[in-house]
């Protein structure tokens, strides 16, 4: 039996570890003062979890969602793994892109999450229902808000409809460090519009092959952020990898057109050039880039190399 | 194939890039004149490739080991990007694994509150 003096001790220990983290679920909560009006998202799929299986039954929800027809089951083999009895954050995104669709990772806070519940999509977030010593991580599918009574509505674990207080919710969200996941279609743009965050997702998406859906991607990005140079050399490269020249020179060169100076757009632009046999508008392109490197950099060596490259080929009678 | 990727920024990427070229043009071999230059940018794609089938292995044997079906396994592997993959190659232990259901979380409370109680921090059960 413990003492009244280790009681109290343990206690007051209790109260230090919960204020710990307490500002920081305050300034979160305090971003609830502006979230006004119930919003629930009643249309989203619940598939009762099997022990273990959060991940799957999760991830099928917001795919269903969005319209892809996939189950909790087919999605184990996917993501699940028997010896942590769990899935990973990445395979989930990875996953996602397995079935056409484009994982964003939300803006870590409340406003961000509940931004893209109001704007109609679910969003699955990682918990963490244990401590931070003793982990007990968690998928659910934030499907709603109730702003009166301050809670959020989950489809979470068995309970098709789980509701939870906001401060209940924010801390063990806050413990898998606000980590929260939407599903877009090819070229749907999320509610936060962070240019560079979406860039870099469909990037991933044409980095594991899916080079349609990055055109679709990029083009959104393009017509969204029209002075975003990555979103045009992202669109050129992934209609080079379609083998569509012509839309790739035409972004290359609407990229261009904003910064003359953009070395990998010159470079990239030059070789669309050289396989349409258009060798002396390659050269033409290439002396740009030249005349644009700093001489001190090692790409300038690989620019002036190509160029030379260019000048032994035979200038052809028209471009193709 | 001279082309730079959107991500592929730093010049190593470009090195790669340019390495790629014999494969996939003929007339790409020429551009890189400078033996020098040729060696050590091979030996960075080869590097660089050979980092990459190892982390890929790597991972799929861990999934593997972990219980997930060998085709399956290589399947999911595929589907990563290279910092994906990167990241699953360090930290696939350590990484937080969702999986929890609510009937264990009912279970670990009820233990945490019988701990107590046997410990006389609460007096929960008692005041039935």
């Amino acid at each position: 039996m413990l003492t009244a003096w280790q009681q109290h001790g343990l206690a007051v220990g209790i109260i230090v570890l919960i204020s710990g983290c307490a500002s920081d679920i305050r300034n979160m909560l305090s971003g609830l003062e502006q979230q006004r009006g119930d919003i629930e998202l009643i249309q989203t799929p619940f598939y009762p979890q099997v022990t273990d299986q959060c991940g799957p039954s999760a991830l099928a929800a917001i795919l269903n969602y969005s319209g892809v027809a996939v189950t909790p089951d087919a999605l184990k083999a996917r993501i699940y793994i028997p010896g942590r009895q769990g899935s990973l954050q990445i395979e989930l995104l990875a996953a996602t892109r397995g079935y056409g669709r484009m994982p964003y990772l939300i803006d870590t806070n409340i406003s961000g999450l509940l931004g893209e519940v109001r704007a109609g999509r679910p969003v699955l977030v990682l918990q963490n229902l244990g401590s931070k010593r003793a982990p007990v991580w968690h998928y659910a599918v934030v499907v709603g808000y109730l702003a009166d009574e301050r809670q959020f509505i989950l489809r979470s674990g068995d309970q098709k409809r789980h509701v939870t207080s906001a401060s209940r919710f924010a801390r063990t969200w806050q413990r898998a460090e606000y980590w929260g996941v939407l599903v877009l279609e090819p070229g749907e743009l999320p509610a936060s519009l962070d240019a560079d965050k979406y860039i870099r997702s469909v990037a991933a998406v044409e980095a594991v092959g899916d080079v349609d859906s990055a055109v679709v991607g990029y083009g959104a990005a393009t017509e969204r952020w029209p002075e975003h140079s990555l979103a045009w050399l992202g669109l050129g490269n992934a209609y080079y990898a379609q083998g569509n020249l012509d839309s790739a020179e035409s972004a290359y060169k609407t990229l261009l057109s904003m910064d003359s100076d953009h070395l990998i757009g010159l470079v990239n632009l030059s070789q669309v050039q050289i396989d349409r046999g258009c060798i002396e508008d390659a050269a033409a392109t290439m002396d740009a880039a030249m005349y644009a490197a700093n001489k001190d950099t090692p790409i300038y060596g690989i620019i002036q190399e190509a160029r030379q490259e260019i000048e032994l080929r035979s200038p052809s009678t028209a471009c193709l | 194939m001279l082309i730079f990727r959107s991500k592929q920024f730093c010049v190593l990427v470009i090195s790669a890039c340019l390495i790629s070229m014999p494969m996939m043009q003929s007339a790409g071999a020429a551009i890189i004149s400078t033996e020098t230059a040729i060696e050590m940018i091979e030996r960075q794609d080869r590097i660089d490739h050979i980092n990459e089938v190892l982390a890929r292995e790597s991972v799929r044997s861990t999934l593997i080991a972990f219980g997930v079906d060998p085709a399956n396994a290589s399947v999911r592997v595929d589907a990563l990007t290279d910092t994906e993959l990167q990241t699953l190659e360090q930290q696939l232990v350590q990484l937080p694994a969702g999986g929890v259901g609510f009937v264990e979380v009912v279970g670990i409370v009820a233990i945490v509150l019988v701990i107590l109680e046997l410990l006389h921090i609460t007096n929960f059960f008692s005041e039935f």
